[in-house]
């Protein structure tokens, strides 16, 4: 079980990335933000919004430091020709089509042998500090993942609801 | 196959459709009548009271089986409507479902998920060919007409009498046991020939198709006599009256 505070599992996984296939390892985003994000499928109706979301607001997560990967259990070929079909993607989509980092991540759907709809923020000393998995039927925020990275960037106590430009560790404020 | 023959497949699948009440009719219509009119012939003398009694059973049964064909069609035709109409809604309220199983569909039938996906948004453009293969493919739910209701039960109505007349007929012509055993032999030969034109039908063995109608037939008529012995060993003290 990954539980907040645990250094997330180790891996390397192949990737492709503007059309080039190379290695990517966790061990490599040390020092920065990483948004590692689970997926079920690719060539389906449902995911596409949410692969195109992340890949849209790309460059909103860069200019906080961060890095974005997206991994699903397809083959690096079905990756290429699905970030061709979506017009092009703002970050690598790793290949686990061995399931062996889905499992480690606890986020294999092992009946169906696909991913769960999961988010991981982890920091820059590789430890997560923010985990979402939700149900297949219901796509993620792109805004409320980057509202919670702006947030866990701040190191100061964020209240409920809290949105960048608002106050940050006041004792008055309701947590 | 040319063009105009796959065109006019469809209409064959449907047409052909009617074979099931057909074979329905022509079997109950022979066997029923043909097991009453031995009955009958035996209780009696007089050839006049076994067809009236032969003809009296034959309407009354085509009426029947008319009416029961008619009400199973319309009753199963209700419900594959109710579930048309429950797949047209379930595609509109939720087209990216319906999509995501269309797509998952035509990968199960061995189509790459990629390809499945191309086609699935080929056919999203058109909503109607979408809701048709949806259904077709999803549901297994075909377009093809071939439950006609009306159409059924008028099948069943002449099938019957048909398959009744022939045991009939012998009683016409003849008298006493050589008019009985015409007859069962006649009603023999008839459940043959309609195995064999089920077979031609089906594109299989025609002698085949004509010995497994006529083998079903005559193991049904054979445990009916079967029974009758049985009955007749637990109560020995009942007779029918002539």
């Amino acid at each position: 079980m990954v539980r907040i505070g645990d250094q997330a599992p180790d891996f390397t996984l192949k990737g492709i990335f503007q059309g080039k296939v190379s290695d990517f390892a966790i061990q490599s985003f040390r020092g920065q933000w990483l948004i590692l994000f689970f997926y079920p499928a690719d060539f389906t109706f449902i995911c596409p919004t949410e692969v195109a979301g992340f890949s849209k607001a790309a460059h909103l997560f860069r200019a906080e430091g961060a890095e974005i990967l997206g991994v699903s259990v397809d083959s690096i070929e079905s990756h290429r020709k699905w970030a061709e079909e979506l017009g092009g993607v703002e970050y690598p989509l790793l290949s686990d089509d061995a399931k062996t980092v889905s499992r480690a991540f606890n986020v294999l759907d092992e009946r169906e042998g696909v991913c769960l709809r999961a988010t991981f923020v982890i920091n820059p000393s590789g430890q997560i500090s923010y985990l979402v998995i939700s149900h297949t039927n219901v796509g993620r925020s792109v805004e409320e993942t980057l509202r919670v990275l702006k947030a866990l960037r701040t190191e100061r106590l964020c209240p409920s609801d809290w949105k960048p430009g608002e106050s940050t560790g006041d004792l008055t404020l309701k947590y | 196959m040319a063009l105009g023959a796959i065109e006019q497949k469809k209409a064959v699948i449907e047409s052909r459709a009617r074979i099931r009440e057909f074979v329905f009719g022509v079997q109950d219509g022979l066997i029923s009548t043909v097991g009453l009119l031995a009955g009958i012939q035996g209780a009696t003398e007089s050839n006049g009271v076994v067809i009236i009694t032969g003809l009296t059973a034959m309407f009354a049964g085509a009426i029947s089986m008319a009416a029961g064909s008619y009400l199973s069609s319309s009753a199963e035709k209700e419900i594959f409507d109710k579930e048309l109409r429950e797949a047209e809604t379930l595609a509109e309220k939720e087209p990216y479902l319906a999509a995501e199983g269309l797509l998952k569909a035509l990968n199960q039938e061995g189509l790459p998920r990629e390809q499945s996906y191309s086609i699935v948004k080929l056919l999203l453009r058109q909503q109607e060919v979408f809701l048709r293969t949806f259904q077709e493919k999803v549901f297994g739910l075909g377009s093809a007409e071939i439950n006609r209701p009306l159409q059924a039960a008028l099948v069943m109505a002449a099938s019957f009498i048909v398959g009744a007349l022939i045991p009939i007929v012998p009683y016409l012509v003849l008298k006493g046991t050589a008019a009985l055993y015409l007859s069962i032999a006649l009603s023999a030969l008839a459940l043959f020939a309609v195995g064999v034109v089920k077979g031609r039908l089906a594109g299989k063995s025609q002698l085949k198709s004509g010995m497994q109608f006529l083998a079903i037939a005559v193991s049904a008529a054979f445990l009916g006599y079967l029974i009758g012995l049985v009955v007749q060993y637990f109560f020995p003290d009942i007779s029918i009256p002539a």
